[in-house]
């Protein structure tokens, strides 16, 4: 037995079974350091999702091609490795249907950019800081700290609202006013609070809008753009100042109110604590 | 460079800015163009203590005043605190110009007709500093009055976050009001364009400008030139490198927060400085 196994070691297989996991460990090395390189050469011209995607894209390559040679090496047909990996593609595609289509997903989604890394977004009611853009699905951090992931799919499919992608926003306060104050003379007091404010920018200019006749009130749109930054410091700020300009000014915000008619007999109306006095 | 300034600065008899003398446990309390700022020496620590006036309010103008007293911090809503292992005597205050370009825009729009040549007086808001003794980056910078934000750009995606100030655009020096707490930048125009040049905003490169004080104590920056190119595309601005020429023993009191790049010269796409 031991000599059939020498006779095995000084075979021509041992040698190529020895050539090929030389090859492939040095695979790694090589892959290695190539994508550690290409991140380095291309750190100052691309942002750090796509200096992920290529460290991990050119890493990946050129592994499969060591291993490919690899196996060729040891005497595998890779024609029919190919074909085999084809057959079991098919069923891999059937078993993994949605996470393949989260690959594609993804894939749009790195060469449409519509947010980077860092970027604020709102996809339906989930609002946070992307912190990864990986192959299967995104992780946000929302703003009470939690880590949310939303597969690709979802991301392709509906509405995403990139919050940071332009420097200023627009704030729009939609305030009512009473019927019998001048809007006037309203739409000059929040010009002036627009205007003592530092952080609302004075171009482009607060926009005034006279909405409709509402119920109980006139309805008015105040518009007044920030810095990106500012958003919800001169959110508050404008509002509270609206409203002690508003106070100053006698400017009623008023409750909904409603009218009641009695119809056509008069509602009879009859004082009974007279009547129940006693003598 | 700061230091050689916090060592040179001019004690001119109506200036706010030079260096105080405090001792340990002592206030000094200085009121200028509605700021009201306390600074508070004590053994280990500089306390900083202010109030801005609004955007809009009017100060009393050219008045400026300081004394020695007591404290409430409660009066105040901004304070910051500077921790030395052992603070000197001394402080320093410069004046400096704003750290953000200022967009000025004149009452009225003013036309430049084709190959004419303009001086404007355009006057930008100044900031305070405070320096220690030794101290190389400023402890305190801030605003005498804060001026309100604006956008500076070709649309809302893109442009640059500036600072909003409205000027006569006086043409005449003498119609100027001097105040201690504006530098006055005298703007070149030339349009070399066949066509009118209407001036709604001016783009003042304020972190990009030195600051010199005039024999009356009022702040000055150099010159600057617009130019609009013939194409009406582009404008070039070109900072002077020395003070004004209409100055009379004009004194170096500030250097710009930063340089224009390899040269005083930079040609701009026009609606980069102009609007």
């Amino acid at each position: 037995m031991f000599e059939k196994f020498y006779a095995m070691l000084n075979t021509q297989m041992l040698f190529e079974l020895l050539r090929a996991s030389l090859l492939i460990v040095a695979g790694f090395f090589v892959a290695k350091l190539a994508s550690l390189a290409l991140t380095r050469a291309t750190k100052n011209h691309l942002d750090s999702h796509h200096s992920m995607m290529v460290k991990r894209g050119s890493y990946y390559l050129i592994l499969a091609l060591f291993l490919i040679s690899g196996l060729h090496q040891m005497g595998f047909n890779l024609s029919v490795l190919l074909g085999a990996a084809g057959i079991l593609s098919v069923a891999i595609g059937f078993a993994s249907q949605t996470s393949a289509s989260n690959i594609i997903s993804g894939l749009f989604l790195i060469t449409e950019r519509p947010f980077t890394v860092g970027d604020v977004i709102r996809i339906g009611t989930t609002a946070g800081e992307v912190i990864a853009i990986d192959l299967l699905s995104v992780k946000l951090r929302t703003f009470d700290n939690l880590y949310v992931r939303i597969p690709n799919e979802t991301l392709i499919k509906s509405e995403v609202t990139n919050m940071t992608r332009f420097p200023i926003r627009r704030i729009d306060l939609m305030i009512g006013v009473a019927y019998k104050e001048d809007v006037r003379q309203v739409r000059t007091v929040m010009e002036q609070v627009a205007e003592n404010n530092p952080l609302c920018l004075e171009e482009p200019k607060p926009l005034f809008i006279f909405l409709d006749f509402g119920d109980s009130s006139l309805n008015l749109q105040f518009s007044v753009w920030a810095k990106r930054e500012n958003f919800l410091d001169l959110k508050n700020s404008i509002q509270i100042e609206i409203k002690e300009a508003f106070d100053a000014h006698n400017i009623e915000i008023p409750f909904p109110q409603r009218s009641l008619t009695p119809g056509v007999q008069p509602l009879s109306v009859r004082i009974v604590g007279q009547e129940e006095r006693p003598e | 460079m700061t230091e050689a300034v916090a060592k040179h600065t001019p004690s001119h008899p109506a200036a706010w800015w030079g260096p105080r003398e405090l001792e340990c446990q002592q206030t000094l309390k200085i009121d200028l163009e509605g700021l009201r700022l306390a600074i508070t020496r004590h053994a280990n620590e500089w306390g900083f203590f202010y109030d801005q006036p609004g955007v809009r309010s009017a100060p009393p103008a050219g008045l400026w005043q300081q004394q020695f007293g007591a404290v409430n911090p409660d009066e105040y809503k901004n304070r910051a605190r500077f921790m030395f292992r052992n603070t000197h005597a001394s402080l320093n205050i410069v004046p400096a110009l704003a750290d953000r370009p200022v967009i000025s825009s004149p009452t009225t729009p003013l036309n430049v007709p084709p190959e004419e040549e303009v001086t404007l007086f355009v006057s930008s808001p100044v900031w305070l500093q405070i320096y220690s003794e030794a101290g190389v980056v400023p402890l305190l910078d801030i605003p005498i009055q804060r001026a309100s934000d604006t956008w500076f750009g070709p649309s809302s995606r893109s442009g640059e976050l500036c600072y909003a100030s409205r000027t006569h655009g006086h043409l005449s020096l003498d119609n100027v009001p001097l105040r201690p707490h504006r530098a006055i930048t005298p703007v070149i125009i030339r349009n070399r364009a066949d066509t009118n040049l209407l001036l709604e905003r001016i783009s003042l490169p304020a972190p990009n400008l030195s600051l010199y004080v005039d024999a009356d104590g009022q702040l000055w920056t150099e010159t600057i030139t617009l130019e609009r190119e013939s194409d009406g595309d582009m404008a070039s601005l070109e900072i002077d490198k020395q003070p004004p020429a209409l100055l009379k023993n004009a004194l170096h009191l500030n250097e710009p927060r930063s340089r224009l790049h390899k040269s005083s010269l930079a040609i701009r796409a026009f609606s980069v400085l102009f609007d």
